[in-house]
């Protein structure tokens, strides 16, 4: 389905929607994979406004992005999740390993 | 008991007899007062009507006494049967703080053995939610690593059909040769005699591309077979690290609900200890009670009993001076020994009126327990 990613100076956006799941993989790493390879960016973010779900790959596919935006100097944060995926996060303590923004 | 017994006698009466009286009958008297009292004696009449009237004025006091002696007894009963009922809360409450105690028992043999039970209770909450921490830590990393295994399982397959494309090519190579060796050996027939060593060395050269082309087809198969086990171990790290998380809600849910549960017991349980201070509390309150109660009665028995030793001596001291204005052609001696005595008998009267007047304050003529 691909996801839609904006740039703006030095921070790009992958707006992130529907239901992220293992198989979301592809289109995810698509997505994303421009913001790592672009010099100017250095702040990313992930705008979950339109995630419906969550599950458990989908946040270890999180986890290693931010592994790898770390090791290219990138800062990562999660914004504006809704009350579901915001309860999901707190559950397993995910404010603790990534910045999250209302 | 009474400490009326042995005090000095004030002169009450004597400040209210009229001031020639007080001279006149005063021990000791005038030689001439004996004529005064005599037989026709001009003050017979008065002391006659004197004596009456505190004859009578006695009978009232006595009467008076009397009636505050029946409201003391009812008061005394009054006082006993508070002092039953108290005992009987008393004996409520003491049973009441068996019961919150065993209760109080029981919640800490369930909360654990030899610690507090808000210790327990903490511990095992720590305990259930550092597990839960546990499980998402461990689950998180182990999404991560899926990734991780799917980069290089990507890297695999990349190169998997790299090989698949190389040997593709190799397997046209070997076609090529192999018609090359025959065409070799077609040429070689066709120079007969001459070309018979280079017939050998094309069928070598036919040989050898069968082979190659054996040889590839067997590496395209293990390739194959690589790029199958590549997608069954993606199928594995998807199952593996797709997790529904709705489960670990549950959880945590249940385990704060669990933890909600177990603050809620401790705080009853606190609650509890707080309610059997207050019964304790209650029970000193009510034996401080029943002591003040058996100190009143006691109190109240010893002043009925100097109420009715007065009343009894006022009655007989009235009886006698009724005697006495009925014959007061007697000797003067009498009187005077009567009017000694009545003046003994209205100052402990006055005393024991006012102790009766002024309270606890009084009471302390009285001698307690």
């Amino acid at each position: 389905m691909g996801f839609k990613t904006t740039t703006e100076a030095t921070r790009a956006t992958v707006y992130l929607d529907g239901r992220i799941s293992f198989r979301t993989y592809p289109d995810f790493r698509a997505a994303t994979l421009p913001c790592l390879e672009d010099p100017a960016v250095k702040e990313i973010h992930l705008d979950l406004a339109g995630v419906e779900y969550l599950d458990s790959s989908a946040l270890g596919m999180v986890l290693h992005f931010r592994q790898k935006a770390e090791d290219l100097g990138k800062a990562l944060a999660l914004t504006r999740p809704a009350p579901p995926i915001a309860t999901i996060l707190k559950v397993v303590n995910f404010d603790r390993l990534v910045t999250i923004l209302p | 008991m009474s400490s009326l017994n042995g005090k000095s006698a004030g002169s009450l009466l004597g400040t209210r007899l009229p001031g020639f009286l007080r001279g006149t009958l005063g021990s000791g008297g005038a030689a001439g007062s004996a004529s005064v009292l005599g037989a026709d004696g001009p003050l017979k009449p008065l002391l006659s009507a004197l004596i009456t009237a505190q004859a009578e004025a006695l009978e009232q006091l006595a009467a008076q006494q009397g009636s505050k002696l029946v409201k003391a007894e009812q008061l005394m009963k009054d006082t006993v049967l508070e002092f039953g009922q108290s005992l009987m809360r008393l004996d409520g409450l003491v049973r009441r703080e068996y019961d919150l105690a065993m209760a109080l028992q029981q919640a800490m043999a369930m909360s654990g053995e030899g610690m507090e039970g808000s210790q327990s209770v903490q511990l095992f909450t720590a305990s259930i939610l550092e597990t839960l921490n546990q499980f998402v830590q461990v689950m998180l990393e182990s999404g991560q690593s899926s990734f991780t295994l799917v980069e290089e399982t990507n890297a695999i397959r990349a190169r998997s059909s790299a090989m698949t494309e190389a040997l593709g090519e190799l397997a046209g190579v070997a076609s090529r040769i192999q018609m090359l060796g025959l065409n070799a050996s077609i040429e070689a027939a066709h120079a007969r005699q001459y070309g018979a060593g280079f017939g050998v060395v094309a069928g070598e050269v036919q040989k050898l591309a069968v082979q190659s082309a054996r040889i590839s087809d067997l590496i395209s198969g293990m390739v194959m077979e690589t790029q199958a086990a590549l997608e069954r171990t993606s199928l594995q790290v998807e199952r593996i690290a797709s997790k529904d998380l709705d489960e670990v809600i549950q959880s945590k849910q249940e385990a704060d609900a669990m933890a909600g549960a177990l603050e809620r017991s401790d705080r009853q349980a606190q609650e509890l200890v707080g309610h059997l201070e207050q019964v304790g509390r209650e029970v000193r309150d009510q034996v401080s009670f029943c002591l003040s109660a058996l100190q009143f009665e006691d109190l109240v028995r010893q002043m009925l009993e100097d109420v009715a030793t007065s009343a009894d001596r006022m009655a007989s001291f009235a009886l006698r001076l009724r005697g006495l204005a009925e014959d007061l052609d007697g000797d003067r001696e009498p009187l005077e020994d009567l009017l000694a005595q009545a003046t003994l008998v209205f100052t402990d009267f006055s005393l024991a009126q006012r102790t009766d007047g002024e309270g606890a304050a009084g009471a302390a003529r009285i001698e307690l327990f």
